[in-house]
């Protein structure tokens, strides 16, 4: 009799949930929401939430609602009071608009950690223009914007480390000395939504985004990667043109030196040893021969160290750190020297050098 | 004969009823106390801890098996002793319902948030009072059974560890705004509960001191596991601003058909979090045995159950049960040193005139 009243007890102790009921037909379970710079002063915030609904006849519909609001709080507050529904969150889509990520995120964005039904995996995405423009322009070829971004958001993220980003891998990144965080930009049309890149941020401020190209470089600086791929133009031997090559299944091992003789003296050199092979390539080359296979790793080599370089020099001048090649320095230094150093100065002059290393395991199927 | 417990249950027991409500803030604990790679700490109060374990084997050895009781009337009268025994049990019954609240407004802010808070204490004091009416061996029993039901979570962890880097480790030591004493005391406040053992005495097998050790170690390899994570998981910065990083890495778990199984784990977390306030329920009522062994056990064990109801309802905000812990604790703390010094003082008193008289003899 003990043991049943016992099982009972249990039972009951978890199934405490029944007594926060939660009703699916009742909730606005939020997709995506966005938030940008408001026109009102008053209410500089503006915030938009997209959240799906089912009609009676069980027809699968979206909802935005916008609002301007003082906090982000303020605004879900308010936005309460346009639906009819109980709005919840949940491992959605939260979009900065360009001029707010530009003014600076944490403030903003820190109620996001105090708040639990914000899950951790949430992913945050900058928004080129306007984020509330993204979610709520009807696109031809998108049925649902907010499920299109995520899905797209999965496959980036699953194809390029760099921009496989969360609420807390921005939140690690920014708290963390000597690395800043990277969030994925995406723009929009009449038609369609497209990535633009990685945006590179200083602290919680975005600063620059950079091209598609550099992101998938940056993608290679920024850690070891398995089966990773890679599009470049290199230029012809014999025509002179330039032409593409594909590469496809690259493995790399990313390896940082740190050298330091004084604090005006150091230099860092980041090894990059890529592994991969030949998908396409334009060129006039005969691959099959060695020494034509040779010369094509070098070219890649060479496009590697000087995109690398130039790379280097946009973000050193924009002073964005998202390699976190400050954390390699501070790991080689003593606390006192480190907390002396001001890193932010350091870095613009910092001597950067990549040296890379290219196999090409395998041609393809054809010469 | 009277049933005994055996050295595995008892490793298990005080595995068990060590105060894990700590551990969902332990990593960020060692942070702010002792600075960058603060897990390293958790070793200092390790070896605290076992010396404080130790004082407790030597008064089992040197008393004989006799129970602390026995051992301190001999020498001091009842009613001398009863303000001490009235500060022990005041302060195990503050701390299983300070322990009990913390962990209820814990569930309450992440996964039920319109559920009254009494609901919950009424409920968790109903599955203590179950527990205690069998006494410890049924409660070194159930130990055994939510041992085996909650160990597996420790794998879930392994999730994190696409995450982790040795980069945040960063190649400092104990650097930062460190808190040493204030700190520690926090952190040794996660290995409580073992204290009770001083109770065991006539109700165990011999050669079981061992058991408390490994119990101990037991604890401290799961603690060293997750904190030694956290810290490359988070950087050092968000670390310092987690409240409950062991929750956020719980969170941050995410199985191909399983997400956010903090949810599931928190539940289940209740066992051992349920073990705690029972130990020292337990513990207090078996000083109040001592102290009137007239009134029936159930009897003095609804008194106590009802006290603990009433205590844990005073702190309303989790500010204030953190604050009402962090006092209990460091009393509790004083209570697991200053009650077996005391007894050791006494034993050794006790040998002095036993040697005296027997030389007189």
């Amino acid at each position: 009799m003990q043991i049943r009243i016992g099982v009972l007890i249990v039972m009951c102790f978890l199934l405490a949930g029944c007594g926060d009921e939660n009703i699916i037909e009742e909730l606005a379970i939020l997709q995506s929401v966005s938030f940008d710079v408001s026109e009102n002063d008053q209410y500089p915030i503006k915030t938009t939430v997209l959240f799906p609904t089912v009609s009676k006849e069980g027809m699968f519909d979206t909802k935005t609602l916008t609002v301007n609001g003082k906090s982000t709080k303020d605004s879900f507050f308010k936005l309460q009071n346009l639906t009819n529904l109980k709005l919840v969150g949940g491992q959605g889509t939260i979009l900065f608009g360009e001029e707010l990520a530009k003014k600076g995120l944490i403030h903003f964005v820190d109620n996001f950690t105090r708040d639990p039904e914000v899950g951790t995996r949430s992913k945050f995405v900058l928004v080129q223009g306007k984020g509330d423009k993204l979610l709520t322009t009807q696109m031809p070829d998108v049925p649902d914007n907010a499920e299109y971004l995520y899905t797209f958001l999965e496959k980036v993220g699953a194809e390029n480390k760099i921009l496989n980003t969360s609420k807390f891998r921005f939140f690690r990144d920014y708290y963390d000395d000597g690395i800043d965080p990277v969030l994925p930009v995406f723009s929009y049309d009449d038609r369609i939504i497209q990535l633009r890149g990685a945006g590179i941020f200083k602290d919680d401020q975005y600063v620059k985004c950079l091209s598609l190209r550099e992101t998938q470089i940056l993608n290679y600086l920024s850690g070891d990667i398995k089966n990773g791929g890679l599009i470049l133009s290199i230029k012809d031997r014999e025509s002179g043109e330039n032409s593409q090559l594909m590469l496809s299944g690259i493995n790399s091992n990313n390896d940082v030196k740190v050298n330091i003789k004084n604090s005006q003296d150091m230099r860092v050199e980041l090894s990059l040893d890529l592994k991969g092979s030949v998908l396409e390539y334009t060129g006039t080359m005969d691959l099959s021969d060695p020494e034509n296979q040779k010369r094509l790793e070098k070219q890649v080599e060479n496009y590697l160290n000087i995109h690398a370089k130039k790379l280097f020099h946009k973000m050193q001048i924009h002073q964005a750190d998202p390699i976190g090649i400050g954390r390699m320095i501070r790991n080689h230094l003593s606390y006192d020297k480190w907390k002396e150093m001001k890193w932010r100065e350091v870095y613009p002059d910092l001597n950067i050098k990549t040296e890379a290393k290219v196999d090409l395991v395998i041609i393809g199927k054809t010469k | 004969m009277k049933e005994r417990l055996h050295s595995i249950q008892i490793s298990i027991l005080i595995y068990m009823i060590q105060n894990q409500i700590v551990l969902f803030s332990l990593p960020r604990l060692t942070a702010e106390s002792y600075g960058t790679n603060g897990w390293l700490g958790l070793i200092f109060i390790y070896v605290l801890v076992n010396i404080n374990i130790m004082l407790i084997a030597i008064i089992y050895k040197m008393g004989k098996g006799k129970s602390i009781f026995e051992i301190i009337e001999t020498m001091i009268p009842k009613w001398v002793m009863l303000p001490v025994y009235l500060f022990i049990i005041g302060t195990w019954i503050g701390m299983a319902s300070m322990v009990m609240k913390m962990y209820i407004l814990i569930i309450k802010m992440f996964f039920f948030p319109g559920v009254p808070v009494t609901l919950f204490i009424v409920l968790i004091t109903y599955l203590c009072f179950l527990l205690l009416k069998g006494g410890i061996y049924h409660i070194s029993k159930a130990s055994v059974l939510f041992f085996i039901l909650t160990i597996w979570m420790i794998f879930l962890f392994i999730y994190l560890i696409p995450e982790f880097d040795f980069t945040r480790f960063t190649t400092f030591y104990l650097k930062g705004n460190t808190d040493f004493m204030i700190g520690s005391v926090h952190v040794y406040s996660a290995f409580l509960g073992f204290e009770i053992s001083i109770l065991f005495f006539h109700m165990v097998e011999k050669k079981w001191t061992k058991s408390i050790f490994i119990g101990n170690l037991m604890n401290m390899s799961i603690y060293c596991i997750i904190t030694f994570l956290g810290y490359g998981f988070f950087s050092f910065n968000q670390l310092l601003n987690d409240i409950y990083p062991v929750i956020t890495m719980l969170e941050y778990i995410e199985i191909p058909f399983l997400a956010r199984v903090e949810n599931l784990i928190f539940s289940f977390l209740a066992f051992r979090v349920i073990l705690t306030i029972v130990i020292y329920y337990w513990g207090a009522q078996q000083i109040c045995r001592n102290i009137n062994s007239r009134l029936k056990p159930n009897y003095w064990m609804l008194i106590i159950l009802t006290v603990g109801i009433f205590i844990s309802l005073i702190p309303e905000t989790l500010f204030d049960v953190e604050k009402w812990l962090d006092r209990i604790s460091y009393f509790a703390i004083g209570i697991a040193w200053l009650l077996p010094l005391f007894v050791l003082c006494i034993l050794y008193f006790q040998n002095l005139m036993n040697r005296g008289n027997s030389d007189a003899n």
